[in-house]
């Protein structure tokens, strides 16, 4: 059952942020310029409308995700054809270019650049991100056509947004060697820091509000392993935040590198900035893993 | 109850946990079972599912009867049901209307003539899902049987028995706190307390990772024939829990987490005493089709 949220006017040409800097970006009026029609595919003239006051009426369990990375807007398209024959395209306004990228990055699998800055398509499914935007086009049950019609409305709605929007600076300090490109997130809520191995249902790193995180999977001869990269607001936060998670999560406020569960874990501070790396098969592996991510930083002071 | 190998006198699902904290309301042979395991039984059938991977109502009939004697030691589905229900009850079956992995009205059917064959009339019976609190039959239940599949979820971890009842709050949202931990609570609400009889978590078609904005795609959604039957919410959850995050293991290639922890399950033991989720605690029947089990 579709929800029926209450129908908003849509509010465009607003001064928008992008990539964290102020920008007079002109917004794409994406409900007067996409297609009505696709082969076929039709939709009605007004989308339905959200935020995230009553995302959760539509996504259906779903909003939270998209809360957590500062939804600001989503228009909904249906394009339909025929009986039980449905094309989804939502469109999230995400504010700035970094929650684009950190809600596109967070679920995929492997990196294409079919569409905008960035994309994905797996069995019906093609999600992407351009500027501030992250668009999902969902055609269920796939079929050779839809999957034609799902691409073109992608790159439909990827043609109205003008311009690219930058990364999230923090993902270049990501040291390249054995880098697993796909495995990389953004995010500023800290329940995504478990996504890649569970660290703890608390926040034991202060991630929220005035933070930044990246995470990522490194795939090096002597073993896998993930590093984080937490920016803080300043160094006291980072030091209190390496307090915190020494202390909690590697067994002492002083700990180095540690064994946890098997594996080694380890936390450096480099200014604002904290280094962390999880499940290494080794004590060196962790550590060769802290200096390397610690030496990036400090190069690009 | 030659296909399953269980007798009246070695049957032993444990309410303790849940009847202590709930008071289901269970028959007193039910409840005069030995303590100390909850019982879930697991039926998988490969015949279950058409081309088009929708249920098949016959097959689901005959392994929800063949669970429920299994479950309950009684000899027939009728008299599974009959221990579980009576003919005065008013019956709620809660539902899951999630548009690409729904509870199936095939299943639903099957639940229905269940509940009917206790001896509930059809007037007394209401099936719902979103509409529970606006529902009349829901609003004066009696009984309560939960029905729904498990998949991945953004925010809870998984969609689980325990998470099926968040529709019987006005404000959803308010139970997302901390990864969905305390849902475990809403089973302490008025309209629901004590009330559940049976769960019924589907297994047919399980999605174990969720991606996009609606946390679907086919890519992830596999076909497991199975269906896990329970008096004990955590308990069958937590069996639920095992295959998806097993099938997780299977596809990812290493011990990959949910994206979030589905620990609303591990909660509604320690916090909410719904039941249990100490595999150790849970004796797990296993009747049908046996390959690819993940168990």
């Amino acid at each position: 059952m579709r929800a029926r949220p209450r129908t908003r006017p849509l509010v465009l040409g607003l001064l928008l942020r992008a990539g964290g800097v102020a920008h007079a970006a002109p917004a794409p009026d994406f409900a007067k310029q996409l297609p009505l029609e696709v082969s076929g595919w039709k939709r009605p003239a007004r989308p339905q409308v959200y935020d995230a006051s009553n995302l959760y009426e539509y996504l259906d369990g779903g909003a939270e995700l998209y809360i957590s990375f500062g939804v600001r807007r989503v228009l909904a398209f249906f394009y339909e054809k025929g009986k039980d024959r449905e094309i989804k395209v939502d469109v999230f306004d995400m504010g700035t270019s970094h929650n684009a990228f950190g809600i596109f990055a967070h679920g995929r699998e492997r990196i294409e650049t079919e569409v905008g800055q960035g994309s994905e398509y797996s069995a019906g499914l093609l999600t992407f991100w351009k500027d501030r935007y992250y668009v999902s086009v969902l055609g269920y049950p796939e079929t050779e056509e839809s999957r034609a019609v799902v691409r073109a409305l992608g790159r439909a709605v990827a043609a109205l947004v003008p311009r690219n929007g930058p990364l999230p600076p923090l993902v270049g300090l990501l040291p390249r060697p054995h880098l697993v490109p796909a495995s990389v997130r953004y995010f500023r809520h800290h329940v995504w820091l478990n996504s890649a191995c569970f660290v703890a249902p608390d926040n034991l790193l202060g991630i929220g509000k005035g933070t930044e995180a990246v995470l990522a999977r490194y795939a090096p001869p002597g073993g896998k392993h993930v590093l984080v990269l937490v920016e803080y607001a300043d160094a006291k936060a980072a030091a209190s935040a390496r307090r915190t998670f020494a202390a909690r999560y590697l067994g002492s406020p002083a700990a180095g590198v540690t064994r946890v569960k098997e594996r080694f874990a380890g936390i450096r501070i480099v200014g604002r900035r904290a280094v962390v790396v999880l499940d290494a098969p080794s004590r060196a592996v962790a550590e060769q893993a802290l200096g390397a991510a610690a030496g990036v930083i400090q190069q690009s002071k | 109850m030659k296909e399953a190998g269980i007798g009246r006198r070695e049957f032993c699902v444990s309410v303790a946990t849940v009847g202590g904290a709930l008071a289901l309301h269970l028959p007193g042979r039910l409840l005069a079972a030995p303590a100390g395991k909850s019982r879930v039984v697991l039926v998988r059938n490969v015949d279950v599912l058409d081309a088009y991977g929708k249920p098949k109502e016959a097959v689901l009939e005959q392994m929800m009867a063949q669970a429920l004697t299994a479950l309950t030691g009684q000899r027939t589905a009728r008299e599974a049901w009959q221990s579980l229900l009576g003919p005065g009850d008013v019956v709620g079956i809660k539902s899951n209307e999630w548009k690409y992995i729904p509870t199936t009205t095939q299943l639903e059917h099957v639940l229905k003539r269940g509940v009917q064959s206790a001896g509930v009339p059809e007037a007394s019976i209401g099936i719902d899902d979103r509409g529970v609190l606006k529902h009349p039959i829901f609003q004066r239940a009696t009984a309560l049987v939960n029905a729904r599949p498990m998949r991945a979820h953004h925010w809870s971890g998984v969609g689980s028995l325990i998470k099926n009842y968040i529709m019987f709050v006005p404000d959803p949202p308010s139970y997302h706190g901390d990864s969905c931990a305390d849902l475990g609570k809403l089973w302490h609400l008025p309209i629901v307390k004590g009330k559940t009889r049976l769960n019924v978590l589907s297994m047919l078609t399980p999605q174990f990772h969720g991606v996009g904005p609606h946390s679907f795609n086919p890519k992830y959604v596999w076909r497991y024939h199975g269906l896990l039957v329970g008096v004990d919410p955590v308990a069958v959850d937590s069996v639920g829990l095992r295959i998806i995050l097993a099938r997780r293991r299977a596809h990812f290639g290493d011990d990959r987490p949910l994206p979030v922890p589905a620990h609303h399950i591990q909660y509604a033991d320690t916090r909410w005493h719904l039941g249990t989720a100490d595999p150790a605690k849970i004796e797990l029947v296993k009747l049908g089709y046996a390959k690819d089990l993940l168990l």
